[in-house]
């Protein structure tokens, strides 16, 4: 081989490794998403199955208590639902043995509710889990009739969040009108004291001005824990917990 | 140099090569096909068992193991493969309120997940929460929107990843939404949310450009579309450049098929969201041809549903 032909050699693969680089072109895209509980002949992976177990045990032993029953489904829905009442109300009741009977009302944030139903017959504490999974924490505000007016007007641009049977309103062209509470007109220079969670009292959902109430009390009683205590409070009495739609949050056409 | 006559001087350089180390194709631009098989999954939140047969909407749908069991097949025939989530793998289930996403993280590194971004619910156990049960995952996390150097997660999260599958080189990125007014700052404490476009552009534009990648995909925690002044993966897509894919979560969107929306440039950008609670797995198979020219043969620029 001569020297030229080596050197013609080297370059050539300089040249082709460097100007004359393959490229990658995206001839076709095939979607291939698929739900695999559909396939029946999938049987599950052993190894995760048992990675799964230990944790699983420990779960079911603290979570497959049943605490009550439903006397039908519960549906999450907006603006008002049988899910939402529940929590509302259950709210409601909690704050009110805690507090005495000065409550206006509850209020709970609609993306709180992580379930979109529950269904009638038992329910077990772990249910109330997976409805209320997170850590937060009754709160209470007293907030005057112009501060009502403008949280309630921004569940109502929400599409209407859950609140308790002691707040009725109608919504028309997307703003509350007719609010009453306890059955009384909102008065704007009143004093209500509301209860809801800490994540809403903390800003959440863009909620700031409620940050700056400077009448506000904490505890430690988590809304998932109000939940469960009022179902309990029905099975100890007997009787099934039984949330209906009674008109609270109505659509005025 | 035209191509042509350069071939023809090279032809004799050539067929002394073709004797050598370097196959023929390197010379002769034939038309390489190379399949990668893309699977996915968003907001898993903690759902380790089947949803309970109590006749409620998803009675019996989801469950990781029958999840890993299909993944293990799909592997068998995929020579080449990657398996992404969205975020939101953390909280809904009791599994995280008992054990702070170890099993939810163990699990995930069992099935051999490559990467996962942030979702907003990935912060319910605090950063630190989320920082303690780090050692549990194998796979990294990729974000190019959180600023997360004045807390615990500084320089534990990548900005992009690159990837290389039978000589294709897949650049990855990450997007979270906004963590303010949805997240307790107490939660996500100095994490500093920055502006995903901008930012998703300027790492995908480094992917393509400075790392060499042949694709680039960007995991979002946006959310698909909203009605409100909210940026989305549309928007994302509408007003990207280098991003050739957007696999989303947040908005639990379940889609008969990927969308697709042209960039800046008017190209394609397919965007794909595969549900909630790993009820499905998403599963995109990228077929790229390898050749020396400008155009593609095999090209069909369609989306095969």
């Amino acid at each position: 081989m001569t020297n030229l032909r080596i050197l013609v050699m080297l370059l050539s693969i300089a040249f082709l490794t460097t100007h004359c680089k393959p490229k990658q072109h995206l001839a076709k895209v095939e979607s291939k998403s698929q739900e695999f509980s559909k396939d029946k002949n999938l049987s599950a992976d052993e190894e995760i199955q048992e990675l799964i177990e230990p944790y699983k045990k420990l779960t079911d032993q603290q979570m497959n208590r049943v605490i009550g029953e439903f006397t039908e489904e519960i549906i999450k829905a907006q603006p008002e639902s049988t899910m939402g009442n529940f929590c509302a109300d259950a709210l409601y009741k909690t704050a009110k043995d805690y507090n005495g009977d000065s409550i206006a009302f509850a209020i709970q944030n609609y993306g709180g509710m992580r379930v979109p139903t529950i269904p009638g017959g038992e329910v077990t504490r772990g249910k109330m889990y997976e409805l209320m999974p997170f850590e937060n924490r009754m709160v209470f505000l007293d907030l005057n009739g112009k501060e009502v007016l403008r949280l309630i007007e921004h569940i109502t641009a929400r599409g209407g969040w859950p609140v308790s049977a002691s707040l009725r309103y109608e919504i028309y062209n997307d703003k509350p009108i007719g609010i009453k509470i306890h059955g009384d007109a909102l008065e704007e220079e009143k004093i209500y004291k509301i209860v809801l969670p800490d994540y809403i009292a903390n800003g959440g959902d863009n909620l700031d001005f409620l940050t700056k109430i400077e009448s506000r009390k904490d505890t430690d009683k988590l809304i998932r824990k109000a939940f469960i205590e009022y179902i309990l409070e029905h099975t100890f009495a007997g009787i099934q917990v039984n949330p209906q739609l009674d008109g609270r949050i109505s659509v005025k056409e | 140099m035209q191509r042509r006559t350069f071939l023809k001087r090279v032809s004799t350089a050539s067929s002394l090569m073709a004797l050598g180390a370097l196959p023929a194709e390197a010379f002769y631009g034939a038309e390489e096909l190379t399949r990668i098989t893309i699977m996915h999954t968003n907001d898993m939140h903690s759902r380790i068992e089947p949803f309970p047969m109590d006749g409620t909407r998803y009675e019996g749908r989801g469950g990781v193991a029958r999840r890993a069991a299909m993944i293990t097949n799909i592997r068998k025939e995929a020579e080449h493969s990657l398996l992404l989530d969205a975020g939101d793998i953390f909280q809904g289930t009791p599994y995280f309120n008992l054990f702070g996403g170890e099993v939810e993280f163990k699990i995930m590194s069992k099935m051999g997940y490559d990467a996962a971004t942030f979702g907003n619910h990935d912060f319910d156990g605090g950063i630190d929460g989320f920082e303690r049960q780090m050692p549990y995952a194998n796979f990294p996390f990729v974000i190019s929107n959180y600023d997360f150097r004045n807390t615990i997660l500084n320089e534990k999260t990548k900005e992009y990843l690159i990837f290389e599958k039978g000589g294709v080189k897949i650049g990855l990125t990450g997007v979270g939404i906004e963590l303010k007014g949805m997240v307790p700052k107490s939660l996500y404490k100095e994490t500093q949310y920055l502006d995903p476009i901008k930012n998703a552009n300027r790492v995908a534009k480094m992917l393509k450009k400075e790392l060499d990648c042949d694709y680039v995909i960007c995991l979002s925690h946006l959310g698909f579309k909203y009605d409100e002044d909210k940026v989305s993966d549309h928007d994302l897509a509408a007003q990207s450049r280098d991003i050739d894919m957007i696999i989303g979560g947040h908005t639990h969107t379940f889609l008969d098929a990927p969308v697709v929306v042209k960039n800046k440039r008017k190209k394609p950008v397919i965007i794909n969201q595969a549900g909630w609670a790993g009820i499905v797995l998403g599963r995109l198979d990228l077929v790229f041809e390898r050749n020396k020219k400008n155009k593609c043969v095999t090209c069909q620029n369609q989306l095969i549903g």
